[in-house]
């Protein structure tokens, strides 16, 4: 299972050959569409790693993980992952932030840094999706786009919590 | 909007017609007078969530920080946190280099025209009004499904001109609109690359142990969307 991954890399590089792709000219202009994204990630991921950190070392996140545990328990969702699942909707760099966060102090292959990137990767940055879609062709009437996309949100994070109770425990 | 009483409408013939019909304007307006202030409006909501939230997240930390540890361990925490962002994005940035490369060298050997043409049934099902945006959808949900989200917005924003181009109400989304962001909110993903990158950065093990449960609850709530949205277009009326 583990050298699927590698063993892809491999007949996708084989394949390109057959093709005759230039292989090493398609790789750079591929890795350069990457250096816009970690221009927007690093400093939105600077700061927001400042303030989490800051709130980590008071002790203000363990308080509230106490005070919420109880009640989150109940649904079967770790209140640790609470600013992770609210953060989402809103920025997908805070919520990266979230998760490198998590990792640090859990590692990645806890069951929580586990579960954490199953949600990560499930859901999608809500509302800054809506605003740039419709906001660039002057949409102004969305009928019921919004109760739909909030609704897709919490079914992603539902099922991303179920599979990985499933596959993570 | 997602209104059925307009059947409801035609069939009632008591007296309190005209007191449902009131009821119906007045939420008319009211759902109209946000609506026109919610697109505009909800890039400055989406600032004043971010500023709103780092303002407390901030705010609070540090003010606590300084009642349980002392101005030094506040600065030096703050100082430690920005560190680890940089350590952090450093290392992700070179597996993120790496499989955004592959996926370079995939999209020249053609396999994502390939998965362009497996997706068009699928595609005439799910966006019946989209027109000449079909391959602009079906380019922007096979890089979503690759993990390739920067490159997927693009044709997704060529997708909505085109639509709203052809749109017979400019100004109102149409079905195949709502539905293409409801898809791409429950984002199907076959293969998280930057989230692969990410647990690799930070020492995973196993970092693609993730890719089937991601790909299962995603398709998962991309299918309950789909359905809802069958049944909205079904239902609602303009």
């Amino acid at each position: 299972m583990s050298s699927v991954v590698p063993i892809g890399i491999v007949l996708l590089l084989c394949y390109a050959v057959f093709k005759r792709v230039r292989i090493f000219s398609a790789f750079l202009s591929g890795a350069e569409n990457a250096l816009p994204m970690l221009k927007k990630l690093l400093p939105c991921l600077a700061g927001m790693l400042s303030a989490i950190a800051v709130l980590r070392d008071s002790g203000v996140l363990e308080w509230m993980t106490a005070r919420l545990s109880l009640l989150l328990a109940r649904l079967g969702i770790d209140a640790r992952l609470l600013p992770l699942l609210l953060l989402r909707p809103l920025s997908g760099s805070a919520a990266v932030a979230v998760l490198a966060d998590l990792f640090i102090q859990y590692g990645p292959d806890s069951p929580l840094g586990l579960t954490a990137s199953v949600l990560l990767g499930a859901s999608e940055t809500l509302f800054y999706a809506l605003a740039l879609y419709f906001g660039s062709v002057g949409i102004k009437k969305t009928r019921f786009t919004v109760p739909l996309a909030l609704l897709a949100t919490l079914v992603s994070v539902a099922a991303g919590l179920f599979f990985s109770g499933l596959f993570f425990e | 909007m997602f209104f059925p009483f307009f059947e409801q409408r035609k069939k009632c013939i008591l007296f309190n017609i005209y007191h449902y019909n009131r009821k119906l304007q007045d939420w008319n307006r009211f759902y109209r007078y946000f609506q026109k202030r919610c697109i505009f409006a909800t890039f400055f909501y989406i600032q004043c969530g971010m500023d709103g939230i780092f303002f407390g997240l901030l705010a609070i930390g540090i003010t606590v920080e300084l009642f349980t540890k002392g101005g030094d361990a506040a600065l030096a925490s703050l100082i430690g946190g920005a560190k680890e962002a940089v350590t952090g994005c450093i290392t992700m940035s070179g597996a993120y280099l790496f499989w955004m490369g592959l996926m370079g060298i995939l999209k020249e050997t053609g396999l994502m025209h390939t998965l362009s043409r497996v997706l068009r049934p699928v595609l005439r099902f799910l966006f019946p009004d989209a027109g000449s945006a079909g391959e602009a959808i079906t380019m922007n949900l096979s890089c979503n499904m690759l993990g390739l989200g920067n490159a997927a917005t693009p044709y997704g924003l060529e997708a909505m001109r085109i639509m709203e181009a052809e749109n017979p109400h400019p100004g109102v989304a149409t079905g195949s609109m709502c539905v293409l962001l409801a898809v791409n909110a429950s984002c199907l993903e076959l293969f998280p690359a930057s989230l692969i990158a990410l647990r690799q950065s930070y020492g995973s093990v196993m970092p693609t142990v993730v890719v089937l449960p991601v790909l299962l609850s995603s398709a998962c709530s991309t299918a309950v969307t789909v359905l809802l949205c069958r049944l909205c277009l079904r239902f609602a009326r303009i």
